[in-house]
């Protein structure tokens, strides 16, 4: 296992959850880079990477545009859309780091008297 | 053939603005190293020119204190002289035909030229006065002589004084004319510096351009030639200004960053479609920079990844 990675799924970091949070936004669309890197807010050349790792570990699958170039008067735009088992997982992992993140509420019992009638 | 020769007349003449650009830098970095080297000795003329104007400063208030004490001791012996010469008076012992309307004034006129006074006042005073009395001359006299030193020396003091306000003066001047050429000096060695690096930067740059083309040109390579938005793929007409060139360049160069073939077509495609989306040559430029640094790497760790199996 490499430096910060998991053996059963991509690297966690900031980047990759923002990404999957974006991607989460419509989890059944499809989202091109360019559209995922404004969402986010990271140059394009970071989120390839990203998106990459996250298609190689197949919480994505990617495809090419539907479109002729010639009548868009622009290349094919590859498309990027998450998998059941990545939009699932990317939910879990979301959750897991807002806990992570998200200081511990209160516990219901804090600032009550103890059984002497002595307080915290 | 036509875009084979504009290819080639980009290139060489990317070779010649970078060739431009390392004759101007170092005309920028002659022009540092003199605007330094004039910062660096205004800033020496500053510091030794406030060095003299705190010892002037602290002369001026030597002289100052030395000539408030001085003072004080004229007025005190000023004082002694008419209370001697009122009780003299008084006592009817000055001689009756020297009118004296105000005792001070005849001795602070004779007072005024020290030489006169010590030469002249004791025999001016025995004609004065009674000669029985000569013990009251006496005491007379010396008082007289002690006002007439103690005046000279508050003169004197008084004209070093001015001197040195004077001095002080020129030496304000001075600082102030030193710390703007050292300010000016300053700026002009900064900005000679940010010039060099833009030009360092942009030779750099270019060259590195300039010798990618004409690596592949001499080995046959085939270049991977990202078009530009709405200008097609070859250099034409169409190419307003070194940045679309250089993106271009860049975008080609990612692409083949990545090595593997098929990334390389899928990655040319849609990074040529991000390209068609964004807006001035110069948002162009940065987008392809940070792309060019931040996504081969990425993309190659993530190819070298074994692929999660299907469930």
């Amino acid at each position: 296992m490499g430096r910060g990675t998991r053996s059963d799924g991509p690297r966690m970091t900031l980047q990759t959850l923002a990404v999957l949070q974006a991607m989460l936004q419509d989890p059944a669309g499809a989202h091109y880079g360019l559209e995922i890197s404004k969402a986010v807010g990271f140059p394009t050349g970071t989120i390839y990477p990203i998106l990459a790792r996250l298609e190689r570990a197949r919480w994505v699958s990617s495809d090419w545009e539907n479109v002729d170039p010639s009548d868009e008067g622009r290349p094919r735009r590859r498309l990027y859309m998450l998998t059941g088992e990545g939009a699932a997982t990317a939910r879990t992992e979301l959750r897991k780091s807002r806990l992570l993140l998200t200081p511990a509420a209160p516990h219901p019992a804090d600032g009550l008297p103890y059984p002497d009638g002595t307080r915290a | 053939m036509i875009g084979r020769i504009l290819t080639r007349r980009v290139r060489l003449a990317l070779a010649a603005q970078a060739l431009a650009l390392l004759v101007l830098g170092f005309y920028f970095h002659g022009l540092y190293t003199a605007r330094s080297g004039a910062a660096l000795q205004a800033r020496q003329a500053v510091l030794s020119t406030r060095a003299a104007l705190s010892a002037a400063n602290d002369q001026e208030h030597l002289l100052s204190d030395r000539q408030t004490a001085f003072s004080r001791t004229a007025a005190t012996e000023q004082n002694y002289v008419t209370r001697a010469v009122g009780t003299a008076c008084a006592d009817g012992k000055l001689h009756e035909s020297i009118s004296v309307p105000s005792a001070a004034g005849p001795l602070t006129e004779s007072c005024k030229v020290t030489g006169v006074a010590s030469s002249v006042l004791p025999s001016w005073l025995s004609g004065m006065l009674d000669p029985s009395n000569n013990s009251m001359a006496d005491a007379i006299t010396r008082d007289l002589l002690i006002l007439a030193a103690t005046d000279s020396t508050v003169h004197h003091l008084s004209q070093g004084l001015l001197a040195a306000q004077t001095r002080i003066a020129s030496l304000a001047g001075d600082v102030q004319q030193e710390e703007d050429q050292e300010l000016a000096g300053n700026s002009g060695a900064s900005g000679a510096l940010r010039a060099l690096a833009l030009q360092v930067g942009g030779s750099v740059l270019l060259l590195a351009a300039a010798g990618a083309g004409l690596r592949r040109a001499k080995t046959g390579t085939q270049v991977d030639q990202v078009a530009i938005p709405g200008q097609g793929g070859t250099p034409g007409p169409g190419w307003h200004g070194w940045q679309p060139i250089l993106t271009a360049k860049l975008v080609s160069s990612a692409v083949s960053a990545l090595g593997d073939p098929a990334a390389m077509e899928r990655y040319r495609e849609e990074w040529s479609c991000d390209m068609a989306e964004i807006t001035g040559k110069w948002q162009q430029l940065r987008w392809a920079v940070l792309l060019r640094i931040f996504a081969p790497p990425g993309i190659r760790a993530a190819l070298r990844q074994p692929a999660a199996e299907r469930h």
